[in-house]
This record gives structure tokens, C-alpha cells and sequence, in this order.
């Protein structure tokens, strides 16, 4: 299953499932968008392709329906979360439906279809739960204030989940990721290389059943990290975060 | 969302040949809902790979619109073959999927990462004209998006003046989404290649011509740096062997030639001494050969393997190609002429080759009946003064140039050997009035 399929890592990560076999369920918020790789995955790879177009929010009842439909063939083996977005103008003055938006589609519609699945994963005792933060989540930051803010609670919420599983046998990888040629990044001068989605997308699934774990992908992040974090606010500040 | 909301890039963009270049911000719109919200106001231009060497998809104060992330199979049906692509697939990937299942498109260019919007913008022509026409015949239905129009659902049935418009029309009636293309049945995955010398090339309309019945591809090469007759060769290609999947499947160069590396070896180093070399040295390897059996996919692509080093030998400087229909019973005039020009004004050319034509010709396509003959020369030197002797050359005989193929073409040589241009124009400005779609081609040629 994957949430937030339409574009990007996403998308690269369905064409990377779908290459190694894998039957989907996929979600995001256009049907159009959906339809198009749906069809294109079962026709290049033969594999059983659903769709539900639903856009991830903090709204309830969306989660319910969603997870709904992609247990009706049973428990997912594997449920990856590559959903996310931000804007240009969220610099701490976002009003509060918007800032509520950025929340929705970072953090809490991530927790509300996780909370979904849980159960079932849980009674069955397997499966995978994969979710994906940002180096922008690292510190707090001048730009992207909410999407940051959200990217690093989905971190911690991992870490529970990681909690949750460790009991329950299921698997809970995060991954921290750098920049990507995806529209996020498209057309910005950025400081350090940009990995390919696709690049990414198989490292990941590689990955599945191999345990559970925090990465960062590629991973030159992790050192990038950990400078950001040891760095005294008095300098980071300095630097355009 | 506001125009400027969908992410940008200002890229200076070049055409293949390295004739044209220009500032330009292009869009990647990954998503369906581009369509919906599609930038208001400013000039735009349908970009596909970027292998046209007129500089069809940008330039003119437009925004160039990728199609790179509009690459998917949307419907395939084994029985018929029929399938519906977006039109930012390239030819490999196409090929990859219909050579699996038992099918393939006769028609394509030797590039493989061109895509199918750029051919049926450009109304590319393949191996043999003559039995499977141009680009379009395969096509069956079309989207299109206009920002006055919408989306709009094209084929000979629906809204036939813009579908034909659309086919050949050089991205000037707005963006295509996707198509149904027709595949052939696979006879096999192996092309048998053989080929006969010419000794002459004014004698080669009448064998080009009879080959061209008889074999799935013709072309010729000739040898234009050996004196008066260059001498050259006839290939002909057979497809056989096995229809089941084969090499014809396998994955694409990490690296392909692209617009943005073509140019990467700066210093040209194609002249007349390294050209009269090559061409002489490949003749002679040519001269000795027996049949040989090549894959389907190297027979439909010969330049992914062959064309690297060719087209970067250039240099930054680039190359001049003039492809012109000659009517074959003006071809051996038109070579006596060009014979005359270069004794009198010598000139690289690295590579001169033909096919046979034969169609009708419509609109600004590039078709009729005749001789399709193709020189490449390294761009300076007396290459411009080359070019205009060919242009008169064209408008004196009634020849018929290529303008996808020639990043200079004036527009009075296309008004002279294009019947159809004035009439293609007035449909083109009923349809977009207000000139949205634009580039550097439209703006020379007064579209």
C-alpha cells in the first residue's frame, strides 16, 4: 500500500513494488493521476492494481474508508507513507487552516490511516510500516516552519510506532530524506546533490523485511544531520535554514 | 493555483543541431491537475525529448512544457494491439512493452529517447516511407490541450482539421496528452541487413525506388568527400527470425545522447581531412560486408549505439543538416548541381544518405514522392553560403526541405516549396487566435 502515490517518491516507489511483483493499493488525491499509473503498472508488470482517490488530511472519516478498502483483500504487507507537501509561504504566519493543511498532510492523516491499519497488523502479527521524514525536520527552520514542525513529530511518532511493533512483530522503518528531483525541488538552486526517486524508491524497498530502522537516504545525510543538530543556534541561524 | 505557483526553470536550451539557442523557463508538471490549472496568459510550447534540430520547442518568449513525467501505457488491448500512451513515453520504453507482447510501431526515428508527442508534433517518417508512411498513420485518436480549448479529443472522425493540424503542426495547436498509436504484428525480432554497392548516386532514385518495395527498410549511404559520383551503398532490411522477446528488451543507456551533452566535446573535429577519412574508411568496411542480422531494436534505432561520438565530433559549434524530397527525375540534376557547388566550394560532409519517399504531401509535413536525401556538414565555414545555395536550390527545382530539420529554414523557402503554408497558417490562427502556443520555429517562419 501506498499513501501519497500519485507523484515523486511515491510513484517511484509503486513502479518499484509493482517491478518486484507486488500487488498495490494505492492512494492520493487525484483520480486522474491514479488512474493513469495504475493502469500503466498492471500493464507493464501484470500486477493487481487498486486505487482510492482520497486526499490525506487531518479531516476525519477519510482514514476509515481508505483503510477499509485496502484490508479487504487482508492485511497489507507493507504500508509506505511518501506523502507529504508544503508551500512557499510558510514562513510562521500561515493561517490557521493552512497551517492546519500543512499538519494534515505531513503528520496527523499519516497517524489517522496508520491508526487504521494497526489493528489488523497487529492480530496478524507481520507486516510493515514505512514513513518518510525530511532533513528539513532536523531543526527548527526561518522557511517551511510548519512542514518542518510536522516532519519531526512524524519522526517521533515512528519511534512509537517502533515501540508498538517491536511487540507486535511488525516492521517500522523512517526514513530522514535529503533533496529529490521532484517538484518540491524542481528549479531551486540547492546547496547538495539531489537523488533520484527512483534511486531512492529501490533502496527502499530492498529494504523491506530487513528490520526495522532510521535512515537517511542518500546517506550523506545522516552526517549533514548531525553537523545541523551540533551546530550552536547562534550559527545555524546564520546560515539560510 | 496561479500561473507562477507551478515550480520553474530558466535553462538555456539548444537546438540538437546547436543552431538555435535561447533563454527559456520550463515547466515539469508531474500531475493531471496541470492541465486544470494551467499557467493563464503567457506563451507556452509542448516540449518532448529535445531532439529536434529546428527549435520547435522553445524559444519565442515561450514557456517550454515538459512531458517527461507523462510517460505511461494507459491501455493496451493483446488482441488488436491497439494502445493508448501520454505522449511523453519515449520510443524505447514503447518498444520495450510492444516487443514483449508480439508488436511494433514501423514507424520511428533512430533515436529511442525521442518521444511520441515529439513525433507526432514533428510527423517523423522511419525506415521505409514508401510502405508505412509517416508518424501519423499510426496514430488513431489524440488529446490535446489548448488553454482557449481544453482538452480535446481528436482523431480523422472528430474534429478532423485539428487532428490533421495537430499532426506535423509543430506543438502550435497546444500540448498533446496522449494517443492511441496501431502496432503491427512482430514478424521477429532480428532485421537481415544487406547491402548492395552504388557506384553513382545520380543513378539512385530507380534502385532506392524498387528496393523500397521489396525490403521493411531502405536507405543509402554515399561517400560525397569521393569525387563527382559518390559512391555509396544500397541497405536493404528483412525482419525474421524469432517474434518472442529478446535483446530488443533490454535496458536503456544510463546516458543517453541528449540536446545538453551533445555539445560536450567542445573542439570540433569533424573537417574535411577527419570526414574524407571516415567516410573513406567506412566505405571500404561497408564494401567488404555479407548479410548481416542485426536486432529489430538496432535496425529501429541505429543512433543510440552509433550516434554518440558521431554528433559530438561537432563539437560545441554544431551541424547543419539539409534534408530535402527531391522528385526522382529531378535527382540526378540536383546532385550535378551540388557536385558543382563543392568542387567549387569545398566542404565537410559527413554524412550524405537517402530513403524513398512516397506519399502525398499535406500541410507542412514532411512528404510526397521523390528522393529523401540528407546532408550533414559541420556548422561555420562556408556552411552558411552552402545553406543558401541549397535553399535556391530547393525553390528553383520545387524541392521540398525538411523544417524540423534545419534550425534556419527562411520562411520564403518554406512559402516556395510548401503549397499548403498559407492555408496552414489561417487554420492555425482560426484555431489560436491569440498565438498561445509559440516558439522559436513559429516566430521565424511567421506562424
Amino acid at each position: 500500500m501506498v499513501v501519497g502515490a500519485s507523484a515523486g517518491l511515491g510513484r517511484a516507489l509503486a513502479q518499484a513494488l509493482a517491478s518486484r511483483g507486488h500487488d498495490l493499493f494505492l492512494v492520493a488525491s487525484d483520480e486522474r493521476d491514479l488512474r493513469a499509473l495504475s493502469s500503466h503498472l498492471r500493464q507493464v508488470y501484470g500486477v493487481q492494481v487498486e486505487h482510492m482517490a482520497r486526499a490525506i488530511s487531518a479531516a476525519p472519516g477519510w482514514a476509515h474508508e481508505v483503510g477499509a478498502a485496502a484490508q479487504r483483500g487482508g492485511v497489507p504487507d507493507h504500508v509506505l507513507f511518501p506523502v507529504g507537501g508544503s508551500r512557499d509561504d510558510d514562513a510562521g504566519g500561515l493561517a490557521d487552516t493552512d497551517a492546519l493543511d500543512i499538519l494534515g498532510v505531513n503528520l496527523v492523516g499519516v497517524m489517522h490511516l496508520a491508526a487504521e491499519l494497526l489493528p489488523a497488523m497487529t492480530r496478524a502479527g507481520r507486516g510493515s510500516l514505512v514513513g518518510f521524514g525530511s532533513i528539513a525536520g532536523a531543526r527548527g527552520r526561518s522557511r517551511n516552519v510548519a512542514y518542518s514542525a510536522a516532519k519531526s513529530a512524524l519522526r517521533t511518532y515512528f519511534e512509537s510506532l517502533r515501540h508498538l511493533g517491536a511487540a507486535h512483530g511488525i516492521e517500522v522503518q523512517f526514513y530522514v530524506l535529503g533533496y529529490m528531483a521532484t517538484q518540491q525541488s524542481y528549479g531551486k538552486r540547492l546547496p547538495l546533490p539531489v537523488a533520484s526517486p527512483d534511486a531512492v524508491a529501490r533502496a527502499i524497498v530492498d529494504a523491506l523485511g530487513h528490520g526495522s530502522r532510521v535512515r537517511h537516504l542518500p546517506a550523506f545525510w545522516g552526517p549533514v544531520e548531525w553537523l545541523l543538530r551540533a551546530m550552536p543556534f547562534a550559527i545555524f541561524r546564520k546560515i539560510k535554514s | 493555483m496561479a500561473a507562477q505557483e507551478w515550480p520553474s526553470l530558466e535553462l538555456e536550451l539548444t537546438s540538437f543541431d546547436g543552431g538555435v539557442r535561447r533563454e527559456a523557463r520550463v515547466l515539469r508538471p508531474d500531475r493531471y491537475r496541470f492541465w486544470d490549472r494551467f499557467p493563464a496568459g503567457a506563451p507556452f510550447i509542448a516540449r518532448g525529448g529535445g531532439y529536434s534540430y529546428a527549435a520547435a520547442s522553445f524559444g519565442g518568449g515561450a514557456a517550454s512544457i515538459e512531458h517527461a513525467a507523462f510517460d505511461r501505457i494507459l491501455d493496451f488491448d493483446s488482441a488488436s494491439g491497439e494502445v493508448r500512451v501520454e505522449a511523453g513515453i519515449t520510443l524505447a520504453a514503447l518498444h520495450r512493452f510492444l516487443a514483449r507482447r508480439g508488436w511494433y510501431l514501423p514507424t520511428q526515428p533512430g533515436y529511442p529517447a525521442i518521444t511520441v508527442g515529439g513525433c507526432i508534433a514533428a510527423e517523423c517518417h522511419g525506415k521505409n516511407h514508401a510502405k508505412d508512411g509517416c508518424f501519423s498513420r499510426q496514430v488513431k485518436t489524440l488529446e490535446l490541450f489548448h488553454p482557449a480549448h481544453g482538452l480535446m479529443e481528436l482523431s480523422r472522425e472528430r474534429e478532423p482539421d485539428v487532428f490533421e493540424l495537430t499532426c506535423g503542426g509543430f506543438g502550435l495547436t497546444g500540448c498533446i496528452v496522449s494517443a492511441v498509436l496501431q502496432p503491427r504484428r512482430l514478424p521477429g525480432n532480428e532485421v537481415t541487413l544487406r547491402s548492395e554497392p552504388l557506384d553513382d548516386v545520380r543513378g539512385l532514385g530507380p534502385a532506392l525506388r524498387a528496393a523500397a518495395r521489396e525490403a521493411d527498410f531502405v536507405y543509402s549511404w554515399h561517400d560525397f568527400n569521393a569525387g563527382d559520383r559518390a559512391p555509396g551503398l544500397i541497405v536493404r532490411g528483412v525482419i525474421g527470425g524469432e517474434p518472442a522477446p529478446d535483446q530488443d528488451s533490454r535496458s536503456p543507456p544510463t546516458r543517453w545522447l541528449r540536446w545538453d551533452n551533445r555539445s560536450a566535446w567542445r573542439v570540433p573535429a569533424w573537417n574535411r581531412a577527419s570526414a574524407t577519412l571516415a567516410t573513406a574508411l567506412y566505405r571500404r568496411a561497408v564494401a567488404r560486408s555479407r548479410p548481416v542480422k542485426t536486432s529489430l531494436y538496432d535496425s529501429l534505432f541505429p543512433l543510440q549505439s552509433r550516434g554518440g561520438p558521431y554528433f559530438r565530433l561537432f563539437g560545441a559549434a554544431g551541424f547543419c543538416e539539409f534534408q530535402a524530397i527531391v522528385p526522382e527525375a529531378s535527382f540526378p540534376g540536383f546532385c550535378d548541381a551540388v557536385f558543382a557547388y563543392l568542387r567549387a566550394h569545398p566542404l565537410a560532409i559527413t554524412l550524405a544518405s537517402a530513403k524513398w519517399f512516397e506519399d502525398e504531401s499535406r500541410d507542412l509535413r514532411f512528404s510526397g514522392t521523390g528522393v529523401c536525401f540528407a546532408l550533414d556538414f559541420p556548422r561555420g565555414g562556408g556552411a552558411d553560403a552552402f545553406q543558401a545555395f541549397l535553399d535556391g536550390l530547393c525553390a528553383e527545382q520545387r524541392l521540398r526541405p525538411s523544417i524540423i530539420k534545419d534550425s534556419r529554414l527562411p520562411r520564403a523557402v518554406v512559402e516556395k516549396t510548401y503549397p499548403a503554408f498559407g492555408s496552414f497558417a489561417q487554420r492555425l490562427a482560426a484555431f489560436d487566435p491569440e498565438r498561445r502556443c509559440r516558439s522559436e520555429l513559429s516566430e521565424r517562419l511567421g506562424l
